[in-house]
Parts: C-alpha cells; sequence; structure tokens
C-alpha cells in the first residue's frame, strides 16, 4: 500500500482545552478510512487541521503530491494542499452567496494557477477553446449532481440541500484529486443523489485516490470504507475493520 | 463653458479613480482607504517627470505606474498574507505615510506642492485645448471600461469575488488569496496612478490638501454610492461627486458651504443606500 | 526631559479617551466606528459654544457638551447601525455607513464653524510642580483617564462587565443565557461616545479643535487598539501613553513633521511582524472586523 497521507501526533488546543490530542494516522492511495466518534470528539478540527484550515499546535502532517515524494505539509497553507489534491469537503455549504451555480463550479475547476491570476485571465479572454473545454466540463458536473436546470441561479437562492450539491459539485471539479477529506458528505442530500455519490466515489477510490470520511451513517460507511478510526475526545481510541 | 468641460474632464478622472477602486472594494471586498495616498503618487510621480526631467505625459504617466505598482507590491505583500481587514488598517498606514512624507520633504515641495505642471504639447492652449484635453481622459476612460469588460468573466476575477464572499472555500479550491488580492490592488493602483498623471497635467498645480485620508473615505463613498462591480456603478458615483457641487452652484449656495452640502447629502444617501439598497443606484454586487 | 514626559503622560491620556472609545464600538460590536471621529469633533465644537458665545463657565459647558455627544451617538446607533445589525450586514457594509456618518457629522460641524480652529476661551491656570509646568487641562485630562481607567477596572468584574466581553466571542451564547444584547449594545456605544465627547471637550480646552480632530484622534486610537491586541482592555492606557511618549521624543530628536507618522510606522511594524498584538495571543483584530 502506498502511503498517502501520514499524520503524526496532531495536537490543537483553544483556550487549554485539548480539541485533538496526539492524533496519528496514515492513509494509502485507494483507501477509505471512516472517521466516527460522538459529537464534539474532533472530527472536524481533524479534517481543518489535515487540509490547512487550521493550524496543529503540535505534530506533523506528511503528504505524498502526483509525481512526488511524501513531503512535510505541516507549513503549507490551505490553497497549496487543495492545488496538490488534498480536497476538503465541509459540513456547512460554505457557498458563495453572490455567484451562480455555472460560477461556482468554474471558479472550481480553474482553481490551479495561471488561470487563477490576472495574467491568466488575459489567457482565458484570448483562448475559446480553454474557455469551452473548460465550460464543457462543468456543465457535466452540474448534470452528475443533478442542477444543470439551476445553472444560472445565484447560490443565494438555492435550497440548503442543493447547496451542499454545489459545494460536491465544487469539490469534483477540482483539477488534481487525491486525498479527499469528506465532512459528512451525505448530511442533507436526497437518497437518489446518495446512491450516485457513493457509486462515483467507489470508482475514485479505485482509481488510487485516498479518502477519509466523516460519517454518522454506519451502513454508507461500511459499503465505502476499509477501516474506521475512531476518536473520542481529541484522541484515537480505536481503529479496524468496519463493523 | 469652459466650466462645462472642467466639470466633465473631472468627472472622466474620478471615473478612472472609482473603477480603480472597484476592483479592490467591490470585487476583492476589501476596505481601501488608500486610494487618495495612491492618486497622489501618481500625481506627483507625473509631476516631477513632467517639471523636473522635462518629459512628455506619456513618459511621466509611465514612470507613475511604474512607481505606483512598487509601492502597492510592497504594502500589499508585507500584509494581505493575514486577513482582510489588515489591508483595511494596512491601507490607512499607507495612506498616512504617504502624505506625511509627501508633506514634509522638499523634492515635493512640501505643503506648498509643484506648480507649472504642464499640458501636453498637443493639446496646445487655445480654444479647443479643454475640449482636446477632455478627448484624452476619454480615450483612457474608454480603453480601462474595455479592460474591465475583459477581465469581469475571466476565472481570476471569479477567484476575487469567491475570496470576497467566502475566503474558506476560495481556499479550499486552490484559490491563493493573498496573492490575488495583491493583485487586485496591483492593477487598482495602476488605474489610480493614470488618473493622477492625468489630474496633474490638467490642473497643473498641485499639493497634498488634495490628497488627504477624508479624499480617500469621499471616493470609498462615491465608488458605493455608484454602486460596485461593473461599469456603470463607478461612472454614475464619479458624475455624482462632481456634478453635485455644481448643481448646487446653480441653486445659488455659495462657494464654502457647496463643499459641505455636497459631503453632508453624500454621506446621508450612502447611508440610506447601504440600508434599503446596498448595490447603490447601479452596481451589481450588494454590499451586504 | 521629565517635561516631555509630562506632556507625554497628558497627551498620552487624551488618547487613552480616544483608544477606549473605538475599542467599546470594536471588540464586542465589531464595528469600524469612524462615526467617533464626528462624535469627537461635535463635543468639542459644543464645548466651544457654550463656553465662548453662551459664556457658560467649564464645570457646567462639559457635561453638556458630552450628553450632546452621547446624543449623537445613540442617534447613530439607532438610525445607522442597529437597521444594519438586523439584517446581519456585513462588516464592510457597516464600516461605510460608519464613514458616511463620520462626513455628515464633521461637514455639519465645519459648515457651522466655517472650518476654523477653535478653542475654548478664558483661564487657564498653570502649576508649576517641582520645576514641571502642567496646565489645568492637562491636570484634567490625566483625571479623566485615571478615573475612567480605574472605572473600567472595576467594570470589567461586574456581571455586565463580563456580558460585554462575552460579547466578543458568541453574542448568540450570551442572548441564549437570557441577555438582552440590544441592551448591552446600547450601552457599549454610549460609553464610547461619551468618552468621545469628553476627549473632545478636553482637547478643546488644551490646546483646540478643528474638524479634522475626531480623525487624528480616531487614527491614533487604532495603532494603539492594534498594538493592544483584540480585547484587552487594560493595556490601552499603558500603551496609549508609550505611543505619545514616542512621539514627544521623534518630535524633539527628529522633526515635529514627523510626529504622526510615527504612529503608523508602529502600526505597519505590529501588522507585519505581531498581528496580534501585545496582550492578545489568541485573536487578532483583524479577526474581529
Amino acid at each position: 500500500m502506498v502511503p498517502l497521507l501520514k499524520a503524526d501526533g496532531l495536537t490543537r488546543r483553544f483556550d487549554g482545552l485539548a480539541i485533538l490530542n496526539g492524533v496519528s494516522l496514515e492513509v494509502a492511495e485507494g483507501q477509505c478510512i471512516g472517521l466516527v466518534g460522538e459529537n464534539g470528539c474532533g472530527k472536524t478540527s481533524l479534517l481543518n487541521v489535515l487540509s490547512g484550515v487550521d493550524r496543529p499546535d503540535r505534530g506533523q502532517i506528511q503528504y505524498a503530491p502526483e509525481n512526488g515524494q511524501m513531503a512535510d505539509i505541516t507549513r503549507w497553507p490551505a490553497w497549496r494542499r487543495a492545488r496538490a489534491g488534498l480536497l476538503h469537503y465541509f459540513q456547512s455549504p460554505h457557498i458563495w452567496r453572490n455567484l451562480t451555480v455555472a460560477e461556482h463550479v468554474l471558479a472550481a475547476a480553474t482553481g490551479c494557477m495561471l488561470e487563477g491570476s490576472v495574467l491568466g485571465a488575459a489567457r482565458w479572454s484570448l483562448s475559446s477553446s480553454l474557455r469551452r473545454s473548460t465550460r464543457a466540463k462543468c456543465e457535466k458536473l452540474l448534470d452528475f449532481v443533478g442542477l444543470r436546470g439551476r445553472a444560472n441561479a445565484k447560490a443565494c437562492e438555492l435550497s440548503f440541500g442543493q447547496m451542499k450539491l454545489v459545494g460536491l459539485a465544487r469539490l469534483l471539479a477540482a483539477p488534481v484529486r487525491r486525498m479527499l477529506l469528506l465532512d459528512e458528505p451525505t448530511a442533507g442530500i436526497a437518497p437518489e443523489v446518495v446512491v450516485r455519490m457513493i457509486e462515483f466515489l467507489r470508482k475514485v477510490r479505485a482509481s488510487g485516490v485516498g479518502m477519509l470520511v466523516v460519517e454518522h451513517d454506519r451502513e454508507m460507511l461500511s459499503g465505502l470504507a476499509d477501516a474506521v478510526l475512531e476518536l473520542r475526545q481529541g484522541r484515537v481510541v480505536g481503529f479496524g475493520e468496519v463493523a | 463653458m469652459n466650466f462645462l468641460w472642467n466639470a466633465l474632464i473631472l468627472i472622466n478622472i474620478y471615473a478612472l479613480l472609482c473603477l480603480g477602486n472597484n476592483l479592490t472594494v467591490g470585487y476583492a471586498g476589501l476596505l481601501n482607504l488608500a486610494t487618495a495616498a495612491s492618486f497622489a503618487i501618481g500625481s506627483y510621480t507625473t509631476a516631477l517627470i513632467m517639471t523636473r526631467l522635462g518629459m512628455g505625459l506619456p513618459m511621466a504617466i509611465g514612470g507613475a505606474i511604474l512607481v505606483s505598482l512598487v509601492l502597492a507590491l510592497v504594502i500589499g505583500s508585507a500584509t494581505l498574507r493575514y486577513r482582510r481587514t489588515s489591508f483595511a488598517l494596512a491601507s490607512l498606514a499607507f495612506q498616512v505615510l504617504v502624505l506625511a512624507v509627501i508633506r514634509n520633504t522638499e523634492v515635493f515641495g512640501g505643503t506648498l506642492g509643484i506648480k507649472g505642471i504642464p499640458r501636453p504639447a498637443w493639446i496646445g492652449t487655445g480654444s479647443g485645448s479643454l475640449l482636446a484635453f477632455w478627448l484624452l481622459t476619454a480615450v483612457i476612460l474608454v480603453a480601462v471600461i474595455l479592460g474591465y469588460l475583459g477581465l469581469r468573466r475571466s476565472p481570476w476575477a471569479l477567484a476575487l469575488q469567491a475570496s470576497r464572499d467566502d475566503e474558506l472555500a476560495a481556499v479550499s479550491v486552490g484559490k491563493n488569496v493573498p496573492w490575488i488580492r495583491v493583485e487586485a490592488f496591483l492593477v487598482s493602483s495602476v488605474i489610480i496612478a493614470v488618473a493622477g498623471g492625468l489630474f496633474a497635467s490638467y490642473i497643473q498645480y498641485i499639493d497634498p490638501t488634495s490628497f488627504g485620508v477624508d479624499e480617500s473615505i469621499l471616493l470609498l463613498l462615491a465608488l458605493v454610492c455608484g454602486g460596485t462591480c461593473n461599469t456603470r456603478g463607478p461612472v454614475l458615483g464619479a458624475v455624482f461627486v462632481i456634478a453635485l457641487p455644481e448643481w448646487l452652484r446653480f441653486l445659488d449656495v455659495s462657494a464654502p458651504y457647496a463643499a459641505n452640502i455636497r459631503s453632508i447629502v453624500f454621506g446621508i444617501l450612502v447611508i440610506l443606500l447601504m440600508r434599503y439598497r446596498p448595490q447603490g443606484l447601479a452596481g451589481r454586487y450588494a454590499l451586504d | 526631559m521629565s517635561q516631555l514626559l509630562l506632556n507625554a503622560v497628558a497627551q498620552g491620556s487624551l488618547y487613552y479617551l480616544y483608544a477606549l472609545a473605538l475599542a467599546l464600538a470594536l471588540f464586542p460590536l465589531r464595528i469600524f466606528h469612524a462615526a467617533l471621529g464626528g462624535i469627537v469633533a461635535v463635543g468639542g465644537y459644543t464645548v466651544v459654544l457654550l463656553a465662548n458665545r453662551a459664556g457658560w463657565p467649564i464645570p457646567f459647558a462639559f457635561p453638556v457638551a458630552v450628553a450632546a455627544a452621547t446624543a449623537v451617538g445613540i442617534a447613530i446607533e439607532r438610525l445607522v447601525y442597529r437597521p444594519l445589525h438586523i439584517r446581519r450586514s456585513s462588516t464592510l457594509a457597516v464600516a461605510i455607513s460608519s464613514f458616511a456618518a463620520y462626513l455628515v457629522l464633521v461637514n455639519i460641524v465645519a459648515g457651522l464653524f466655517s472650518s476654523q480652529q477653535a478653542v475654548v476661551e478664558g483661564e487657564r491656570t498653570s502649576v508649576a510642580i517641582g520645576g514641571l509646568f502642567v496646565t489645568s487641562p492637562q491636570l484634567l485630562t490625566i483625571a479623566a483617564a485615571t478615573a475612567v481607567f480605574l472605572a473600567v477596572l472595576v467594570s470589567l468584574q461586574t456581571r455586565y462587565g463580563q456580558a460585554v466581553k462575552a460579547m466578543e466571542d458568541s453574542p448568540e451564547l450570551l442572548r441564549a443565557c437570557g441577555w438582552n444584547t440590544m441592551t448591552i449594545r446600547t450601552i457599549c456605544i454610549l460609553t464610547s461616545s461619551a468618552l468621545g465627547g469628553l476627549a473632545g471637550c478636553l482637547a478643546a480646552w488644551d490646546t483646540g479643535i478643528e474638524p479634522g480632530m475626531g480623525m487624528s484622534g480616531l487614527l491614533s486610537a487604532l495603532v494603539i487598539v492594534v498594538v493592544v491586541g483584540a480585547g484587552s482592555y487594560k493595556g490601552l492606557l499603558p500603551v496609549a501613553v508609550l505611543l505619545a511618549l514616542l512621539q514627544q521624543v521623534v518630535s524633539y530628536q527628529v522633526s515635529p513633521r514627523w510626529e504622526s507618522a510615527v504612529s503608523f510606522v508602529v502600526l505597519t511594524g505590529f501588522l507585519v511582524f505581531k498581528p496580534n498584538g501585545l496582550f492578545s495571543p489568541h485573536k487578532r483584530v483583524e479577526e474581529l472586523v
């Protein structure tokens, strides 16, 4: 098993309370690990620290980017981790109020380097083929999550479930995808779409992408995860096969 | 007649200022209090290049663009690493410090400023000269507007708006938020510097009083009043700032009070707009 | 040298009042209270109006001027901040409205007093203490700052004081515990405006005022607040005095022209190297607004 993401002794304190206390884990390519535990045990905080949204007080995170060796990414900013394929899907939608659904996906699809900068803007205006291919990709994604009809609606006009779908489409639009951190991905999403999502996640896992999934639904986990990591009060208390 | 051309020329210059500010305040969602300082950098650099080095307006404005790029890069890179409101504070610091340097250094003429800034030779001094200058400003304004229309739908503009609406999500899709904010500030500064150069050459005499914190505040409010994230809003804001005192003159309000009344009307208008119509009079983005 | 120190203490006391006024709006309410600059001007010019034109003695003019400033502050809270707060507007929208309110206030004042410098006329006694000269306005300023500082220390121990501190973290939680956050907001703005008005009065009596003085006071206040860090009220006075001292030193050693620029060099330094401020390890001022 080729290691993809490794965390050693992650500790995060807030106002004296240890939200994470010496958490270590390892995820390999193509491996899906479920993250379980009661509310407040540190699952979301762990994902935040792994994706760069938050910084650990102590500990180290290592990650193997595409065509690269395991690197120490503890000091990498979150955007750099995202560009290297370490993606985080949030529990709450975090949509961009004033942008349309289509623009959400477009923004995520052009996440990397050149298109994101002002010089890239010039290249974008001049290359109609680039625009066409990116737009086509975005349309396919919107079809997949079932939001094609709402492509031009502003994100603030959507229902909660639709907002979560937009977040999912954003995740799927990322140009580089190697390690997914999913925080309750099925919560708030209609059952038909959940089925398709799990199908898709299985395919993605088979292609070598690693996953760390926070999920309360044990049944869903058993269909997807290879192993389960249990947290309690910021510590790892169990690791093993899916029950 | 001259008075009309004067207003029209100033409208174009202020429209450039508002369009520049639009990127930083509207698209990137930052509170920019350094507009007047960037304006000053453009004006003073142009003035010095034209008066001390004897070069023409195009070279002078080129110099102004370079200087403002360097300074904006320094300020931006040092402080935009952190969160959004460090930008507001840093822009305020930039504003005050730049003005202090200008006011206290002889090369800039201190409190007396720089006089005798020439207009471009081809404009001449005859009866058509104001029309010619207006044409010059109009051409530049149109060029900037075209640039805007080109950039508006680009991924970069989307990234800026994303960083404004939800920074966390923007970062999670790989946007280097600190850096694109620096870029927005850079492009803004360039446009504002060009406006500064045109202003210096038009008015032919500049001093620090036109470039203080109060002017930054007025420009910010003008932009918000007109509206952000499109081209109509900033231009409309500029029209308001310039036209209001002129209308007041018609109403026979005596000159010193005109400036006070303009500001009071503006202030009340902005307060009402923020409360009832946060997209301004003609803007696309509701500041909310 | 000690004269310099004394002047710094007096000036710093005045800065402290500005800084605390700003902090009371910034920390618990997250308002970039630019309008404070206008409230200060209202206080200062009201006391000039009462003392000079109406001939009131200082002990009567001051409280009325402070009351006027407080009334203006409450009006701004009701008319400008509260509607936006109810709509959960962004801090940018609130800041812009605050600047707009500042513009309105300052121009009303400037229009009425024709933008001239104004000073409260009348006797100012100068006391000599051990070779140092201190004027009565300076004494009053130092006394006021000390009194306010002590009042703050005491208030922070009371339930209300703790509620104000709790507003910084979680107003929702406060509300869930039964507190009326609207009342707390009003109290914060009321105190803030009163302090601003007082600062305006003291400045008017000491060296004189002009319409833009509120903004320069506000700028100094911002520097102090950033240096101190988010949420710390006790650190405001020492930092204010230190800033005033630094300005005096620069003024004498380098040149008076750079006096006001010094604070902004300090601000930039802190923004780049120590954005958390001195007394606040977890939060940054930026994270509030």
